[in-house]
């Protein structure tokens, strides 16, 4: 059966480990589901500019002034696993980040 | 076959300003890990993007600086990828919509003049730092960083060879510090570089696969990184095999680049606008505001220097890497009117002095007047130039005024003529075998008679007139 | 004290300001109801001594003479996907089953500086994503009118809890119905403000272009009141609009004659439940007599919006979500990589609606589909949105349709079939897309007792008009006050 999606592949990417259960079940969701939004293809929308956003907001800004957090000791306590004030973490294995 | 390098660069300017680009935690440097954080920078549950004006109008001014279109109707959206040093699992950058577009930037690579064409500028956020420990096999994290702002200036692809990409480096740092708006220091990678390196045959104009190179945080590395792979992909053409588009790391402990990940595995960043962050609509008032306080830029301060002010192009360049040079140039050189010398005792003295004491031009503890001042009393004879540099001495160590300097220590030259006669008599009187020996025809022996006359009057003795006098005295 | 759950908060303000009680009582009486109908699945946490301090501050304040408001010592609830600097936040996720914030969501902030008192946080479905709280990983909510069915969702705690009379009103919050689908599934009127007019800081996205927090009550006039504390431009939330926000709870008198109550044809279709449809026109014939003008509009992309909506929706989501991932806070599995530190955590964390909607988005803003699904879709949106104000521009100032297609469905009936639980939301979604204000209200009870909703949908930032319309009609009306015949009663 080919299937519009692969979710393997987007389970890697979006970081989920799936069974072969749930692989098989979301496989055919994910598949009814692109069916369905399909249906957006019937609306002819050539003159139409997408929605950037709905209520015409722009040119939000604050002034560069420092706003020292006092909230410090309470961020670090949320970390899972620390070294000293270090969040610790498995090595990264490929170093490059982006 | 001959082959043509292309090249193009990605650099990332990190910005000086106070805050954050997304909030008001500090973006300054600090050792203390996780010092600069807050909710927002931890990218919580909950927290929300507030964007940093100033980060708007640095990219204005280097937009206009680079002679770039601002796109009045632009907006930030999210490029996700997974990593630990990235909070929200997505950077907030500009991906469609990016500030500016369609600059160049024009510098000199040796004797000529480049220009290089500038395909954009958009504002982002920079990620967190990790420590990599393979032995205990953790990584730590460090997300002061994180937050902190970023302007991405991509090239065009017109750079051709590896010194040129340098020059173009040095040069795109020499305007960020013109601007003000990042120290631009590699070592510290508040200037980070990727090279985007291909070949084609000479003539060719369709481009060759590219490679991506990174890890480049110094201008010699930038240079030896792209030597190196432009040598690696001429041989493996030259021996029929196609070049991998990949992106490869710089060692620069062996000077070679290393493939890093291939293509297939290649991320898929999803961008799409962030609906965290309105637009932004760029007023034109605020355009020709920027405009309007941008300083003068490096390429015309150079020219300026050699046609207003007569330096050669080797002093112009060296006086105009800095901006703060030519600020300190121009403003000592307005008191002594003598352009040739200011530039040599801010390149020869000043540069000398900092390097032997191993401190920064910013730290000079006296003001371009006071040079100015010195180098007119030498033009009006007041002091010898010798003399000038015990001053300069004290000046560099304490500042202060080299009027009052002189005079305090009596170092004002000595340009009566009487009292000159008579040190000269007296250094007569006290040898007479040289003088004999002078008038049998030793004309060499008027140094040691200069020399003597300086001792007595303790090198305050205008020169000029000791040799007049003593040629005078010696021959009556 | 007797039968003070059925006051509303107008009733209960002036109770507080006559002494007739303290807050604190106040407040005990409801955190004991909350312990007898825990069976409800309303409530993820509840505060009982902070609660009580909070009263107590009331009270003090009170008796101090300070200044108070009409919220202060009101005791009041929150959808556990706000966030409070003390307890847990956990959007009714594994994933943030221990979370605990160290800062306050703006919306709570300007609640506790009026002087309410926070119960508790309600359930939900798990970061929001779902229409019958089946989705919350901390068990659903039961529908206190038939405990057999869903309270609907996502916000189906706050709903059930001031059905049952838990709380007096609490606040919710709307991405695509999930305000206003319980408060009909309930009996509760709900407001989705528009968007912008509350902040989303300390909301825990879900999908940010769409995302509201509100107001859940007894009826209009309370919504208004707790409307007139939260609305108004934040500057820590960007897109929070400037808008003047009125002084809702004295404009709320109006008279309705002549005002015109636009009906959308492509609503009434057949999917609509014909006792619903009914209880509809029997509403509209209501504000008719109280001299309104209803007329038939049409809104010709209706039949898009739930499509659009379930691509713009999932790809904001799985955004949004990358940042749980198990590094600074939250659930991280055991691992020996990061890979599957990643990977382990994820998907232990979350739940199977939620899988399915990072799946989504992810395909839909990947590269070759991006155009194809994410623009399409939003453009589709502003065609939406055009619908909307064409109607508004013209013809119409308010918009009445059904909230929902039918009354609340069996618990377990739609679990095995999303498209049929997104299609729940058919009625719903269209307003999020164009980010209008629309309040559900009661309006009639099936032949089996259940609820229907009505809602009432606005201009852009006109929420005083929609007040306005539903106190009229509650003024005449008597389906807000219906009770569901909880065990409480006859429990002690």
């Amino acid at each position: 059966m080919t299937t519009k999606a692969n979710v393997e592949n987007l389970a890697t990417l979006s970081r989920l480990l799936l069974s072969s259960e749930e692989k098989a079940a979301l496989t055919q969701e994910v598949d009814a589901i692109l069916t369905y939004v399909e249906k957006l293809n019937e609306l002819d929308t050539s003159n139409v500019d997408p929605a950037r956003q709905v209520h015409g907001v722009k040119n939000v800004y604050r002034k560069d002034r420092l706003k020292a957090s006092q909230l410090r000791d309470r961020l670090l306590e949320l970390a899972p696993d620390r070294e000293g004030d270090f969040i610790r973490v498995p090595l990264v294995i490929n170093q490059d980040g982006e | 076959m001959d082959y043509e390098s292309v090249i193009g660069l990605e650099v990332h300017v990190q910005l000086s300003t106070e805050s954050k680009i997304f909030s008001g935690a500090s973006s300054h440097v600090t050792d203390k890990p996780n010092e600069h954080v807050d909710p927002v920078t931890f990218g919580l549950p909950g927290t929300l993007p507030v964007l940093n004006e100033k980060v708007v109008e640095f990219a204005l001014r280097l937009g206009l600086a680079l002679n770039c279109d601002i796109r009045r109707f632009n907006r930030f959206a999210r490029k996700h990828y997974f990593y630990p040093d990235l909070p929200k699992g997505y950077q907030i950058s500009q991906y469609e919509e990016p500030i500016c577009g369609h600059g160049r930037l024009q510098f000199r690579d040796g004797e000529v003049t480049r220009t290089v064409g500038i395909t954009r500028i958009h504002m982002e956020e920079d990620a967190g730092k990790s420590v990599h420990s393979a032995e205990r096999q953790c990584s730590l994290l460090d997300l002061n960083r994180a937050g902190v702002p970023l302007l991405e200036v991509v090239s065009e692809p017109d750079i051709r060879s590896a010194r040129e990409a340098a020059a173009y480096l040095r040069a795109l740092r020499q305007l960020v510090r013109y601007l003000e708006l990042s120290d631009g220091n590699m070592e510290e990678g508040s200037l980070r570089c990727d090279a985007n390196v291909s070949l084609r045959p000479k003539g060719e104009m369709k481009f060759g696969t590219r490679t991506e190179i990174k890890n480049l945080n110094s201008f010699r590395f930038v240079e030896r990184a792209i030597e190196y792979e432009v040598a690696r992909q001429v041989a493996i053409l030259k021996s029929g095999e196609p070049i991998v588009q990949e992106t490869r790391l710089f060692d620069s402990e062996s000077g070679t680049t290393r493939s890093m990940r291939s293509k297939e595995e290649s991320a898929d960043y999803r961008y799409f606008p962030d609906p965290d962050l309105p637009p932004l609509q760029i007023e034109e008032s605020w355009i020709n505001a920027v405009r309007a306080k941008l300083p003068t830029l490096p390429q015309e301060i150079f020219q300026s220097l050699i046609d207003d002010y007569g330096l050669s192009e080797y002093d112009a360049a060296v006086i105009s890497a800095e901006h703060e040079y030519v600020r300190f140039f121009l403003e000592a050189q307005e008191v002594c009117k003598n352009p040739k010398a200011t530039c040599n005792w801010i390149t020869s003295e000043i540069f000398g002095a900092l390097k032997q004491h191993g401190e920064q031009f910013s730290e000079l503890r006296f003001s371009p007047l006071q040079l100015g001042q010195l180098i007119a009393l030498i033009d009006q004879d007041v002091i010898s130039g010798k003399i000038a540099k015990t001053v300069f001495e004290e000046l560099y160590a304490s500042g202060g005024s080299p009027n009052e300097i002189i005079e305090r220590r009596g170092l004002k030259q000595i340009t009566d003529d009487s009292a000159i006669r008579e040190m000269v008599k007296e250094a007569l009187r006290s040898n007479p075998e040289q003088v004999a020996q002078f008038r049998e025809g030793n004309a060499k022996l008027l140094g040691f008679f200069v020399g003597q006359v300086m001792k007595l009057s303790k090198g305050s003795a205008n020169p000029k007139l000791v040799n007049d006098i003593l040629l005078e005295e010696l021959k009556s | 004290m007797a039968e003070l759950w059925q006051s509303d908060l107008w009733e209960l303000s002036e109770g507080l300001e006559k002494r007739e009680f303290s807050s604190k009582e106040l407040t005990q009486m409801f955190l004991e109801r909350i312990a007898h109908q825990e069976h409800l699945g309303c409530y993820l946490s509840v505060f009982e001594e902070k609660a009580i301090e909070q009263a107590e501050k009331a009270d003090a304040r009170r008796a101090a003479g300070d200044e108070v408001t009409k919220l202060t010592g009101v005791p009041l609830a929150i959808k556990d996907i706000i966030t409070l600097n003390y307890g847990t936040t956990t959007c009714g996720s594994r994933f943030l089953e221990d979370y605990r914030s160290p800062f306050t969501a703006t919306a709570a902030q300007r609640l506790l500086k009026a002087g309410t008192v926070i119960l508790g946080k309600t359930n939900l479905d798990e970061f929001g994503m779902g229409s019958s709280n089946e989705n919350s990983a901390f068990g659903p909510v039961k529908n206190p009118w038939d405990t057999s069915r869903v309270a609907g969702g996502s916000s189906g705690g706050s709903a059930a809890a001031v059905a049952a009379r838990l709380c007096p009103a609490a606040l919710g919050t709307d991405t695509g119905g999930s305000i206003r689908q319980p408060s009909a599934f309930c009996n509760v009127t709900g407001l989705k403000p528009s968007y912008g007019r509350v902040s989303r800081y300390g909301l825990v996205a879900f999908a940010s272009s769409l995302d509201q927090i509100g107001p859940m009550g007894k009826n209009a006039r309370d919504c208004a009141l707790i409307s007139e504390c939260i609305f108004g431009r934040d500057i820590r939330d960007s897109t929070s609009a400037p808008n003047e926000v009125p002084l809702f709870s004295s404009l709320l008198e109006r008279d309705i004659k002549g005002l015109r109550i636009g009906v959308p044809k492509e609503y009434f279709r057949e999917e609509l439940s014909s006792e619903i449809a009914s209880a509809i026109h029997k509403g509209l014939g209501e504000l008719e007599k109280l001299g309104a003008e209803i007329k038939e509009v049409s809104l010709p992309h209706t039949d898009f919006a739930t499509a659009a909506y379930y691509v713009i929706v999932p790809a904001e989501a799985s955004s949004n979500l990358s940042r749980f991932d198990g590094i600074r806070y939250g659930k991280r599995a055991d691992a020996q990589d990061l890979i599957s530190l990643y990977a382990k955590s994820r998907s232990e964390g979350f739940g199977p609606e939620v899988k399915r909607r990072i799946l989504i988005g992810t395909f839909v803003l990947s590269a070759g589909y991006y155009d194809a699904y994410y623009v399409k879709a939003q453009r589709a949106r502003a065609l939406i949105a055009r619908d909307f104000e064409e109607a508004f521009s013209e013809k119409v100032d308010v918009i009445a349709a059904p909230t929902t297609p039918t009354t609340p469905f069996l618990l377990g009936e739609k679990t095995h079939d999303p498209i049929s639980m997104y299609l729940n939301d058919i009625f719903t979604v269209p307003v999020n897309l164009a980010g209008l204000p629309s309040l559900s209200l009661p309006c009639g009870q099936n032949s089996s007792g259940l609820p229907i909703g009505f809602q009432l949908i606005g201009r852009a930032f006109d929420e005083l008009t929609l007040f306005q319309v539903a106190d009229a009609f509650q003024k005449t009306t008597d389906w807000h006050l219906r009770t569901p015949e909880t065990k409480t009663h006859s429990k002690d």
